[in-house]
């Protein structure tokens, strides 16, 4: 209804309220978001309960997909092995997690800069890489226990175990935690402790009887992130679980799907149900307990300073101890990566300096193929973290900003994909892609790659907007209503330029995850589609480790350069 | 006048010159028609082929087609047992998916020939290919790859372990516990067929011998990381490894003077890669070309030069760095010692038996 | 004409009610308050006014536009009500500098660039803030922001003005001079006015008129002046003003003199805005300034009470105290020395002037 009040004074014209654009806008985001998530998992859904592939001709109703499941003796020893795995990983985790943080960001442990630099190399770093490095250095043939070996006697740990495989995971996730924890303490309020040191604490006490009680929902929102991450991991269970002989629900469904002679479709996708509905179960009871802890980006809320406990007599045994767990589980493991990539061979029958060479780094541009990899994965990562990170924008101010009344369906919605495990994601776009029609145009071209990651990845960029959308005041918005701007003016001139920083901070994020990413497209590339991720994983197969090596040490400079790059252009710090 | 004639001579030698080039030096006993499927081609989008080769095995191939067809663009891709989900998915979809497929299996094939993928076509060449290694009508074979057994020579010491017999004795050694390696068919792929033709070389399926070597073993993957474990002492001999791996690194530091090998001469298995053009392609005539050509005795050399081994009679082993399948029925003593891959018809329910009992052995 | 009419508004959130039957009408160029406690509803009346909250049910009208009538199924978005709204935050956009705040509602309304500038100087003029067009808001101290916020509004000529608790984020002194300035601003551009506050002394200083709302109706809506003297009800009598009630019972009436019985069982006649019974039991609304201090030797009157004086300090030009008499204690002021007498029986009167009185439950 157009108002008629002003039209007698001086002129001034009415503005163009019109609604139709801004919920043009809603209906399209939602339609985009909403065909993102479920296009992939539709086919599995659809899959687990028919009889036969979804390919072929006039499928039948039928759950026998799940009776053949239940009565597979090796589903269970993966179930077991799974939940197992899960929680060894999680309490290592967690334990080396919030042991970091309260040295590094509660004590005045000395290099504690640097060390907390380096805890967080592991993050940079595809678990594919990570897996790789573990096996180089400390694998049965690694360069470190050859050392080991040679000076000590035979070495004492085994990697290809359980517990080698839940050490090399745990490791790998304690920055997690540590990001978790390291912004809570540093928003914790000081006199909490000082109050304890008056009246008699020592610092470890202190520690101990206040602050960790104080971290409690950051280690339990970490505790069932790293829950769910273990469950979903691929590299490491892949290929340090193997050669133990242990089974997970990944690497079942690695196998059943993907390297089985007539894979069972149905199998496959009943499982993939029932892993999917484990982890969405966990959010559900994280989002109940929790409330709202999805956050990636430290928050910078108001940081008092915080006086440093003193350690005393515990200073240098400690800081032996933090020298070395980040040597053996960040600097050994990257840097035998590093090494591998220089040498034609680990043999502890020739001496290294005999095995130094180009040639593995050279074999990477000797053939098209490897290069093709490397300018997709730069394509993937740059294209789609545009790509990503607009649409997540649109998607945070029309869930959290506006009455569209499918907000709280949408950003649902946005966050399942944290359900789903990467191979799940490739194996269903996959699906949807060859079974949507229209669709199969994509196929073999980086776009499916675009849309497996993207569909992956969504929850953790819309997970850096939304804590800085709701830091922006609703009374910007509310005032450029009243000023005649209709919602979708106010979120294009208001506030989405509130939003550059964090918007920026979700597509370096994005790009470093698109980059490392491996699990979601291994089912998905062709000819002309690879990955630096794929071509690593071939190569591996084919036990080319020379080139794993060189392809893992591009790649982490790619991410290296790419997040100095964004540090110096949006002055933009990830991972605090 | 004799500007004329000039011109004249001058063109007739040109002509004499392009003739060869023109035509596309085809051996005689190719039928005339031939020409027919090489215009097809012309106007077709290039071929892809799905296999199970790396880079470096097609290279030489790709090099030889490219000089006979230089219009066709040849795309592989090369997986494992993936390629064949994604045939069927991406012909139910109905996009573009593979030409030809080149692969190594029983159970698919069977299932890839039942469901009538298979576009029959007769080849030229397929005179020249022994009859084994045409199974199916319009199914060729690449190569007839064998399997070895490999060890560290600075662990096992001088010793030739050229039977499986050998290696079986040699699983009683404590020392060696768990430093013998093969193929882990407990993974559920292809892996699977590797010792699976072998055991059909026995009687008694060899169960025997792999009672006794299961139990030391630590099954892997692929023939690559059994290398690469081998050479660095993590295993001491790997058995059935599938010589492809094996025999191109045998230059390579860290490899040479450490590792030897053999042939199995108590029953040496041979593994045929099927061929096949598919009901799906888009481009079957350029296809055709192609499988002509990885068939033909240029094609062959080609294959041996990228580390397979050829199965054509004309192709002798000096024409390649490695082996031919005649030198190898040569050196184990005679086709009675070898055993060709062979598409058994029950192959899908006979494989879950044989690999529980395998897995019994391996204690996986 | 730029007439509000509210009519029966009523809003619901789930099983709150936060608005229950409010109606109001506020004349063209009026300066109108909405006063009360927090809870009572008032903020919630002006998002409804400018349209930032749906109502659930009612009418509002300005001019004769209806922007929300549920019965007609009406609903005018913000956007579309020409409604100027300063925020209590002043709500300025931090990514625009102070001329281009004030220029965005231009903008949107396709005014070209010197019609623009025009406009924004002239309204920047009007709040004293020309000097600073070009600032960004963080560089800004508050009252300066809240200046710019109001020349935001009146540079697009909105229809009426609504201020929620446009001063309350001022320091006390600067609060003093922005009511003045407010309100000169308000009659020189003659805008209708509502603006919402929680100070009374504000409201009663710059209304017109005043609403005030209790538990999401209006209680009483009347001048200043009848709001502080007249009190509509035991809660308006308590909120405005400082004093005290005191119980009595009456005794006897003649016309609009009553007798009352105080608790302390002393009796006083006075006039009452209520006209109650003989026997009935009412709260007398007695402000502290209507109490005078008596010297010993003054002469009694049916007006008089006795009472105590206590904590007597020193206030320059007066002396304050507290008189107490019965339960009652006002704080009052009295040019009487009283530092250092304490006593029981003090003599006070009360003024000859009408009090509220009310039924007491």
């Amino acid at each position: 209804m157009k108002i008629a009040l002003n039209d007698v004074e001086g002129g001034l014209g009415r503005p163009n309220t019109s609604a139709w654009p801004g919920i043009a806008f809603q209906t399209i985001v939602t339609l985009l978001v909403a065909f993102l998530v479920i296009a992939p998992l539709l086919p599995l859904m659809l899959q687990a309960f028919i009889d036969r592939p979804l390919y072929a001709e006039a499928p039948e109703f039928s759950l026998a997909a799940f009776a053949r499941l239940f009565t597979n003796a090796e589903f269970y020893h993966a179930l077991w092995n799974t939940a197992l795995f899960a929680v060894s990983t999680t309490a290592i985790a967690q334990f080396f997690g919030i042991s970091g943080t309260l040295l590094l960001a509660r004590t005045d442990i000395p290099g504690r800069r640097i060390a907390s630099a380096v805890f967080f190399w592991p993050l940079f770093v595809s678990h594919l890489v990570l897996a790789f490095g573990w096996i180089v250095g400390f694998g049965p043939s690694g360069f470190i226990t050859g050392i080991y070996t040679r000076v000590f006697g035979e070495a004492p740990w085994n990697l290809y175990s359980m517990a080698g495989l839940s050490f090399a995971a745990g490791t790998a996730l304690a920055p997690l935690t540590y990001l978790y924890c390291a912004s809570s303490v540093k928003t914790m309020d000081p006199s909490l402790e000082s109050a304890a040191r008056i009246s008699g604490c020592g610092p470890i006490r202190t520690l101990w009887s206040v602050t960790i009680p104080l971290l409690k929902p950051a280690i339990w929102s970490s505790a069932s992130l790293n829950f769910m991450l273990a469950i979903e991991l691929l590299s490491l269970p892949l290929l340090l679980g193997g050669p133990a002989g242990l089974k997970f629900l990944i690497t079942f469904l690695y196998e059943e799907g993907i390297e089985a002679n007539s894979p069972d479709y149905s199998l496959v996708a009943a499982c993939s149900i029932l892993l999917i509905g484990i982890i969405s179960l966990l959010l559900i009871w994280q989002a109940r307990s929790m409330g709202d802890t999805r956050r990636y980006v430290t928050v910078s809320g108001k940081a008092s300073r915080q006086r440093m406990l003193s350690l005393g007599g515990w200073k240098w045994p400690l800081f032996m101890i933090m020298v070395i767990y980040l040597g053996v589980t960040v600097v050994c493991v990257l840097g035998a990566v590093l090494l591998r990539a220089s040498t034609s061979m680990i043999s502890p029958y020739v001496p290294v300096t005999q095995l130094l060479t180009f040639s593995n780094f050279q074999a990477l541009i000797a053939f098209p193929e490897y290069i093709r990899s490397i300018v997709n994965t730069a394509l993937v990562a740059l294209i789609g973290g545009a790509i990503g990170t607009v649409l997540i924008g649109a998607t945070a101010v029309v869930s959290l900003r506006s009455n569209w009344p499918l907000r709280t369906l949408l950003q649902t919605v946005a966050l399942y994909p944290r359900a789903v495990p990467g191979l799940l994601v490739g194996i269903g776009v996959f699906w949807a892609v060859a079974w949507i029609p229209g669709l199969n145009i994509i196929q073999n071209t980086i776009w499916i790659l675009i849309f497996a990651v993207l569909m992956r990845h969504f929850p953790t960029g819309f997970g850096a907007v939304t804590p800085s959308l709701h830091q922006i005041s609703r009374d910007l918005d509310r005032s450029a209503r009243v000023s005649g701007a209709t919602w979708l003016t106010t979120m294009r001139r208001i506030v989405a330029p509130q939003l550059y920083t964090p918007l920026a901070a979700c597509f370096v994020l994005l790009v470093v995850h698109f980059v490392k990413e491996y699990a979601s497209v291994v089912f998905l590339f062709g000819p002309g589609s690879e990955m630096i991720g794929t071509t690593m994983l071939s190569f591996w197969v084919q036990g080319e480790q020379g080139s794993v090596a060189a392809l893992a040490v591009l790649q982490i400079a790619m991410v290296a350069v790419l997040l100095g790059i964004f540090r110096l252009i949006f002055k933009v710090k990830l991972y605090g | 006048m004799n500007k004329l004639a000039t011109w004249g001579g001058a063109c007739v030698v040109a002509a004499s010159f392009c003739g060869p080039l023109l035509a596309q030096n085809l051996p005689d006993y190719y039928p005339d028609d031939y020409s027919k499927i090489v215009e097809a081609s012309k106007s077709e989008e290039g071929v892809l082929v799905y296999s199970v080769m790396s880079a470096e095995n097609w290279k030489p191939v790709l090099d030889t087609f490219k000089k006979k067809y230089p219009w066709i663009k040849v795309e592989t891709l090369d997986l494992s047992n993936e390629i064949w989900s994604r045939y069927y998915t991406e012909k139910a979809a109905k996009s573009r998916t593979a030409d030809l497929i080149i692969s190594l299996g029983v159970g698919p094939w069977v299932d890839f020939v039942n469901k009538k993928e298979v576009a029959v076509y007769e080849s030229p060449e397929s005179g020249k290919v022994p009859d084994w290694s045409k199974p199916f009508p319009g199914v060729y074979s690449v190569s007839a790859d064998p399997v070895l057994i490999a060890w560290n020579t600075k662990i096992v010491g001088d010793q030739k372990i050229d039977t499986m017999a050998k290696v079986a004795e040699l699983a009683a050694e404590k020392k060696l516990k768990g430093k013998f390696t093969t193929y882990d068919a407990a993974s559920g792929s292809v892996a699977g067929v590797f010792p699976w033709v072998w055991s059909q070389h026995y009687e008694d399926g060899g169960w025997p011998i792999l009672e006794k070597v299961g139990p030391v073993s630590k099954p892997e993957r692929s023939g690559g990381q059994m290398l690469a474990k081998l050479t660095t002492g993590e295993y001491a001999v790997a058995y059935l490894i599938s010589a492809i791996t094996v025999l191109p690194k045998l230059n390579n530091p860290g490899v040479k003077g450490i590792i030897d090998w053999s042939f199995i001469k108590d029953g040496q298995p041979l593994f045929a890669r099927g061929m096949a053009v598919t009901q799906a392609a888009r481009s079957p005539n350029s296809a055709k070309l192609l499988l002509d050509h990885t068939i033909s005795r240029e094609g062959q050399i080609g294959w041996g030069k990228g580390g397979m081994t050829p199965l054509r009679d004309d192709v002798t082993k000096d024409d390649v760095p490695f082996f031919t399948y005649k030198s190898i029925v040569q050196d184990v003593g005679g086709e009675d010692k070898v055993e060709v891959l062979a598409y058994d018809p029950k192959y899908d329910s006979a494989i879950i038996e044989y690999t529980d009992r395998w897995k019994k052995a391996f204690n996986r | 004409m730029a007439e509000v009419v509210i009519s029966d508004l009523v809003q619901h959130y789930g099983n709150v009610v936060a608005i229950d039957g409010v109606s109001l009408r506020v004349k063209d160029g009026e300066l109108v308050s909405l006063l009360g406690p927090s809870g009572c509803g008032k903020s919630t009346t002006l998002a409804a006014l400018a349209g930032l909250e749906r109502p659930t049910s009612g009418i509002i009208t300005v001019g004769d536009v209806p922007f929300f009538d549920s019965a007609r199924s009406i609903y005018v978005p913000p956007e579309d009500r020409n409604c100027g709204l300063v925020f209590q935050s002043y709500a300025l956009w931090p990514h625009m500098t102070v001329f281009d705040n004030c220029a965005f509602a231009l903008r949107l309304r396709k005014i070209n660039r010197s019609e623009q500038k025009r406009r924004i100087m002239e309204a920047l003029e009007l709040v004293e803030m020309q000097a600073y067009f070009d600032r960004y808001p963080y560089q800004l101290s508050g009252g300066q922001q809240q200046r710019v916020a109001l020349a935001r509004t009146l540079a697009y000529e909105p229809a009426i003005l609504l201020l929620d608790e446009p001063l309350s984020n001022l320091d006390a002194k600067l609060r003093e001079r922005a009511r003045t300035w407010l309100r000169q601003l308000q009659k020189k551009v003659g805008l209708t006015t509502i603006f919402v506050t929680h100070d009374q002394s504000e409201a009663l200083s710059m209304s017109d008129r005043v609403a005030i709302l209790n538990g999401g109706k209006i209680v009483q809506f009347d001048t200043p002046q009848a709001i502080y003297d007249l009190p509509a009800d035991v809660f308006v009598a308590d909120f405005i003003g400082s004093g005290a009630l005191v119980f009595g019972q009456i005794e006897a009436t003649a016309n609009d003199l009553h007798t009352v019985r105080l608790p302390d069982e002393q009796c006083i006649a006075i006039r009452l805005s209520y006209s109650g019974r003989v026997g009935e039991r009412i709260l007398i609304a007695v402000r502290p300034e209507a109490i005078t201090l008596l010297g010993a030797e003054a002469q009694s009157s049916t007006r008089t009470l006795m009472g105590r004086v206590e904590n007597p300090s020193y206030l320059g030009a007066r002396y304050g105290c507290d008189f107490r008499f019965g339960e009652t204690t006002l704080r009052i002021e009295t040019d009487l020395v009283v530092r250092g007498v304490c006593s029981d029986s003090v003599k006070a009167e009360l003024a000859d002037i009408r009090y509220a009185a009310f039924p007491s439950t």
